[in-house]
C-alpha cells in the first residue's frame, strides 16, 4: 500500500535534527521534571496515606491497599496523560515510581532514619514501581484511558499489594511480647515509641461482626482497586484540566 | 537566606566556545546554578537541625531556642521578603527596558533555556517544600510534643521555602512576560499555566494558617492524614500547570526553527 | 559592601539580637504551652518515681506511678467523656524504648479503656537505646483530648562497650534483632523494583529523543501509538513485554520466597480492655476537700492555696503531698522529683473534723511552667492531696481552687 504524504512527513519530523533542540533539553526537562513529580506524589501520599506508609504496624489489611493504591495512583495517572499525549511514551506511571520512591527514600533515610532515629526496618516506604510498569504497559497495549482506568488500575493496586506484602511479611511473624502474642510490627509500634502518636490512633482492622472470617485481605483489595480506579480518574483531571488546557490560553481581563 | 541567580538582561547570547545559548555553561548555567543553590540551602539547615534541633528546639520558651531557632525564623523572613522584592524589583525594572528590543533567535533560545533553568529551580523548591520538609515534618510531630507553630521542622519549611515557592514562581513569571514577549507578553493577557501554579504557591503559603489554627482547635493528635491537612494537597496540585509552562516554551522553540529553516530557505532561493 | 546591604545587614543582625534576648530560661519540655487549666484539670499524677538515672544501652529502668483521670476531667475534652486512653513514655524520639507496661498490675500492650475518675497504677519498664542525656516522662494519652505528661527526669543513657541490640522472641522460637531484622531483605526489595522502573525509564528516554516528539504528537491523535511514523515500534512492544512478564516473575518468586520463609503470619493486634480497679479505687473513702482558693505572688514567688479538708475516717489522716499536671509538692524533705511545701496549721487532721489547710510554695515554677497566667480563658488550679490514714491506707481527694490572679 502506497503511503501518503503526510505518513512521510511525520516520519521524517520524528528523526529531523534541529539547529537549536538537541538532547539537553530532554536531559534538563527528564531531570527538572522529577523533582516537582516525585515532590507532588510525596505530599499526595503522605497527606491522604503518610501513616499507613510511615510505620509497619499501620500496614494492615483492610485500610492499606485500600488509602494507599487511590494516594499514590493520582499523580502517576496525571503524568501518564501528559507523557503520552506529547511524547508518546508509556512512562508516566513509571517515572512517577522512580521519582516517589527518590523522594520517599530520602525522606525516610534522612528525616526518620537521620533525625530521629526509628530503624529503618520499622518506617521503609511501600514501593509503587511495579504497579507502575503494569499500569503503564496497559496504556501501552491499550491506547486508551478508559482501559488503563480499569485494567490498570485493577492490575495497579493488586499488584502494588503484592510487591509490599513481600516486603512486610517478615514483620508479621508473630512473637512473644508482654504476656501474649503480638506481631513482630505490633512490637515495633510499641517498643519504638512516637509520642504524639498514642498507639489509639492507629486506624487498622479490628474486626467486627461482619468480618467473614479470612475474607477481609479480598474485600478490601477489591475495593481499594475500584478506588484506585476513582483515583486515576482524578488524575486524568489534574492531567487534563490542569497541565494541558492552560497551554497557550490566557485570562484577558485580570 | 535566599541567594538566587541574577537572570541576564539585554541580549547576552555570547560566541564563546562553551557558553553559547544551549551550552551547560552558557543558556543552562541559570538552571544549574539555581538548582544547586537550593538544594545546598536545604542540606545546610538540615545539617544545622542535627545538631541543635533535638537539644534547643524542644522547648521553644527556653533562652536557646531563642538563639538557635527563633532567630533562624526573623532571618528566613527578613531574608525571603527582602530577597524577594529585590529580585522582583530588579526583573520589572530591567524587564521595561528590553521586552521591546528585537532579539536573534539564538538569543531568544538562550533565554528560553534560562526560562526553563528557572522552572527547574521552581521544580526543585516546590520538592524540598512538599517533600523533603514534610518529611521531617511528621518525623518531628509524631514524635515531639508539640509547643509552638515555630517548630525546627515548620521553620524552614513553612518560612523560608514556601515562600520561595512565591517568589520563583512569580518571578519566573515576570522573567517570561519581559524576556519572552513573543510566549508570555503582557498583550496575550495572563497565561493561565502561571495562574495555576502562582495560585498554587500562594494557596500553600495560606493554607499553613488554617493548618495552625486547625491544629490549636480541633485534634490534638498528629494523625498526619487528617482531612485538614488536605489542602495542602489539593492546592499542589494546581502546580500542574508547571507542565504548560514547558509545554509553551517547547512550542515557542519549534516556531523557531521553523522560522530558522524559512530564513535559510529565502536565502537559497535568492542565491538560486 | 556597599552602604545600603551594610544597614540591611544590620537590621537583620539587631532583630535576631532582640528576638534572642526575649524569652528566660526554662528547660526539657514544651508541655509549657498546653493551657495550664488544661494540664491542671486531666490527669493528676501521683508518686511517680523513676528507679534510676543512667542506664547503658539496652538496660532497663522503671518508671511506675499512678495517674487519675480526674473527676473535674473538662467538658470541652474528649467531649467530657474519656473512653479510651494510653500510657507511655514520652521522649525526644525512640532514645529510649517501653519494653513492659502493667497497669493496675495486668500487662497491657496497648490501649485501654477508661473512664473520669478512673486510677491507673502503672508501671513502664523502659530500656536505654540512644546514648545521651534525655528528658524522659511517663505520658497518659487520651482520645479526642491529647497527650498529658507526667514529671519528667533527666534520664543518661551510656553507651554499651559490649554493643547495643534489642532482641526479641517469635513463637517459632527463634531471637531476632529488632532493631535490624530483614532490614537488608526488605532494602533489596525495594531496589530492585527501583532498578526496574530506572531500567524502563532509560530505555525511552535514552536511545529515543523526547521533546522533538511534540512536534508529531501535537499532529495525530490522541489514542494512536504513532507506530506508522517510528514513535512507537513494534520492538517497543515486545521489550515492554518482556518487561512486564520479567516483573510478574518477580513478584511470583518473592511471593514463594515469603511464602517459604515466613510461614506464619497474622494480622497486627489491637488489644484494648478495660484494666481491674485497684486497691486504692475501691478503698473507702475518707479524705474530702471542698472550698479551696488560690492567690500567686510574682513577687515573692508564693503560691498559697487555702482549702477545707474533712476526715471522715475513724482514724487521724495526714497529708504526704499535693500534686497538680507534674509537679509534686511535699511538706517535709523533697524526693528527687518532689517540690516543698509548707502546711499550716498541720498536716494531720483528726477524725471526724474539718481543718481550712493552708498550703505555700516558694517557688518559681509556677511561673516557669506557665501555670499561672492570666492569658487562660479559665482560672482554677486543680490537683490532687493525698492523705495516708494512720492504718497505712491512702486516700486521693481532688481538690479545685478558684484562682485570685494578680494583675500586676
Amino acid at each position: 500500500m502506497a503511503t501518503d504524504a503526510k505518513t512521510l512527513e511525520l516520519r521524517e519530523l520524528v528523526n529531523k535534527q534541529y539547529r537549536y533542540i538537541d538532547r539537553k533539553w530532554d536531559a534538563v526537562f527528564w531531570i527538572t521534571a522529577i523533582f516537582v513529580v516525585g515532590a507532588a506524589a510525596d505530599i499526595t501520599k503522605q497527606l491522604f496515606a503518610g501513616d499507613w506508609d510511615f510505620w509497619t504496624d499501620w500496614k494492615d489489611r483492610q485500610w492499606w491497599p485500600i488509602v494507599t493504591p487511590f494516594a499514590i495512583i493520582i499523580i502517576g495517572s496525571a503524568l501518564q496523560y501528559i507523557q503520552w499525549l506529547a511524547w508518546r511514551f508509556p512512562t508516566g506511571m513509571t517515572y512517577t515510581a522512580v521519582g516517589l520512591f527518590l523522594c520517599t527514600f530520602v525522606g525516610r533515610w534522612v528525616q526518620w532514619g537521620a533525625f530521629v532515629y526509628y530503624p529503618m526496618n520499622f518506617v521503609w516506604p511501600a514501593t509503587m514501581v511495579a504497579a507502575a510498569i503494569f499500569a503503564d504497559w496497559v496504556l501501552l497495549k491499550t491506547k486508551s484511558f478508559i482501559l488503563t482506568s480499569v485494567i490498570g488500575a485493577i492490575l495497579f493496586s493488586v499488584t502494588w499489594w503484592i510487591s509490599n506484602y513481600i516486603p512486610l511479611a517478615p514483620y508479621l511473624q508473630p512473637a512473644h511480647w508482654m504476656d501474649r502474642i503480638v506481631t513482630v510490627a505490633d512490637v515495633q509500634g510499641i517498643e519504638y515509641i512516637h509520642s504524639q502518636t498514642p498507639e489509639y490512633l492507629r486506624i487498622v482492622e479490628h474486626g467486627s461482626l461482619r468480618t467473614f472470617l479470612g475474607e477481609t485481605q479480598y474485600v478490601s483489595l477489591v475495593f481499594g482497586a475500584t478506588v484506585a480506579i476513582a483515583g486515576y480518574w482524578i488524575g486524568q483531571f489534574i492531567g487534563r484540566g490542569l497541565a494541558i488546557w492552560p497551554i497557550g490560553r490566557f485570562i484577558k481581563r485580570w | 537566606m535566599a541567594q538566587v541567580a541574577a537572570p541576564p538582561t539585554e541580549a547576552r547570547v555570547s560566541d564563546r566556545p562553551g557558553r553559547g545559548p544551549i551550552d551547560w555553561l552558557g543558556g543552562w548555567r541559570t538552571c544549574i546554578v539555581g538548582c544547586s543553590v537550593f538544594l545546598l540551602l536545604a542540606i545546610a539547615i538540615r545539617i544545622f537541625q542535627q545538631f541543635t534541633a533535638w537539644k534547643y528546639g524542644i522547648d521553644a520558651s527556653s533562652k536557646n531556642f531563642a538563639l538557635y531557632y527563633r532567630s533562624l525564623f526573623i532571618a528566613e523572613v527578613v531574608g525571603v521578603t527582602v530577597a524577594t522584592l529585590w529580585w522582583w524589583g530588579s526583573l520589572v525594572r530591567r524587564g521595561r527596558t528590553l521586552v521591546n528590543a528585537k532579539i536573534s533567535h539564538a538569543e531568544e533560545v538562550r533565554r528560553i533555556a534560562v526560562f526553563w533553568g528557572l522552572v527547574g529551580t521552581t521544580s526543585v523548591i516546590l520538592y524540598i517544600m512538599a517533600s523533603f520538609w514534610p518529611n521531617q515534618d511528621g518525623s518531628w510531630h509524631q514524635t515531639a510534643v508539640r509547643d509552638t507553630a515555630l517548630t525546627p521542622s515548620h521553620i524552614p519549611m513553612f518560612y523560608l521555602f514556601f515562600p520561595l515557592g512565591i517568589t520563583f514562581t512569580v518571578g519566573t513569571y515576570l522573567f517570561g512576560r519581559y524576556w519572552l514577549p513573543k510566549v508570555y507578553g503582557a498583550e496575550n493577557g495572563f497565561p493561565w499555566s502561571f495562574f495555576l501554579l502562582i495560585a498554587a504557591s500562594v494557596t500553600e503559603l495560606m493554607q499553613v494558617a488554617m493548618n495552625e489554627w486547625g491544629h490549636s482547635l480541633w485534634i490534638t493528635e498528629e494523625i498526619f492524614a487528617v482531612p485538614f491537612h488536605w489542602p495542602f494537597v489539593l492546592y499542589g496540585w494546581l502546580a500542574a500547570g508547571i507542565f504548560a509552562l514547558w509545554a509553551e516554551t517547547l512550542v515557542r522553540l519549534l516556531q523557531i526553527e521553523g522560522e530558522i529553516e524559512q530564513a535559510a530557505g529565502v536565502k537559497e532561493e535568492e542565491v538560486a | 559592601m556597599r552602604r545600603r546591604h551594610r544597614r540591611l545587614l544590620g537590621a537583620v543582625l539587631l532583630a535576631g539580637a532582640l528576638v534572642v534576648s526575649i524569652s528566660p530560661a526554662a528547660q526539657a519540655h514544651g508541655e509549657k504551652s498546653q493551657e495550664a487549666f488544661l494540664r491542671m484539670t486531666s490527669v493528676g499524677w501521683v508518686d511517680v518515681k523513676f528507679s534510676q538515672d543512667h542506664v547503658k544501652q539496652g538496660e532497663t529502668f522503671t518508671i511506675a506511678g499512678t495517674a487519675k483521670i480526674l473527676d473535674a476531667w473538662p467538658s470541652g475534652l474528649a467531649k467530657g467523656a474519656p473512653n479510651t486512653g494510653f500510657i507511655s513514655v514520652i521522649a525526644p524520639g525512640p532514645v529510649v524504648m517501653v519494653k513492659e507496661r502493667t497497669i493496675n498490675g495486668v500487662s497491657a500492650p496497648d490501649r485501654i479503656d477508661v473512664h473520669k475518675g478512673g486510677i491507673y497504677e502503672f508501671s513502664l519498664t523502659v530500656a536505654g537505646r540512644r546514648a545521651g542525656t534525655w528528658h524522659v516522662h511517663p505520658s497518659f494519652s487520651v482520645k479526642g483530648a491529647g497527650t498529658l505528661l507526667g514529671p519528667g527526669m533527666w534520664i543518661t543513657v551510656e553507651k554499651n562497650p559490649a554493643g547495643y541490640s534489642n532482641p526479641i522472641t517469635l513463637d517459632n522460637g527463634k531471637t531476632i534483632n529488632l532493631e535490624n531484622y530483614q532490614l537488608p531483605f526488605t532494602w533489596i526489595w525495594l531496589l530492585i523494583t527501583f532498578v526496574i522502573g530506572v531500567a524502563w525509564m532509560i530505555y525511552w528516554t535514552v536511545p529515543k529523543r523526547t521533546v522533538t516528539n511534540l512536534a508529531v504528537t501535537s499532529q495525530i491523535p490522541l489514542n494512536t501509538d504513532g507506530m506508522e511514523y517510528g514513535l512507537i515500534t513494534k520492538r517497543d512492544h515486545r521489550n515492554m513485554n518482556w518487561f512486564a512478564i520479567g516483573t510478574a516473575l518477580l513478584l511470583v518468586v518473592g511471593w514463594l520466597y515469603q511464602a517459604a520463609a515466613f510461614p506464619t503470619k497474622m494480622p497486627q493486634q489491637v488489644i484494648q480492655f478495660a484494666p481491674p480497679q485497684p486497691a486504692i479505687a475501691s478503698a473507702p473513702q475518707f479524705a474530702k476537700a471542698s472550698n479551696a482558693t488560690a492567690t500567686y505572688d510574682r513577687g515573692s514567688k508564693t503560691f498559697t492555696m487555702n482549702v477545707d479538708v474533712t476526715n471522715s475516717g475513724k482514724t487521724a489522716m495526714t497529708l504526704k503531698e499535693f500534686t497538680t499536671t507534674n509537679l509534686n509538692f511535699v511538706p517535709g524533705t523533697p524526693g528527687p522529683l518532689d517540690r516543698q511545701m509548707q502546711v499550716a496549721p498541720t498536716t494531720t487532721v483528726d477524725p471526724g473534723a474539718t481543718t481550712k489547710l493552708t498550703l505555700t510554695t516558694h517557688d518559681s515554677v509556677w511561673q516557669d511552667e506557665h501555670l499561672l497566667t492570666v492569658g487562660s480563658s479559665q482560672l482554677e488550679v486543680t490537683g490532687i492531696l493525698v492523705f495516708d490514714d494512720a492504718d497505712g491506707a491512702s486516700n486521693l481527694a481532688e481538690v479545685q481552687a478558684i484562682m485570685q490572679p494578680q494583675f500586676k
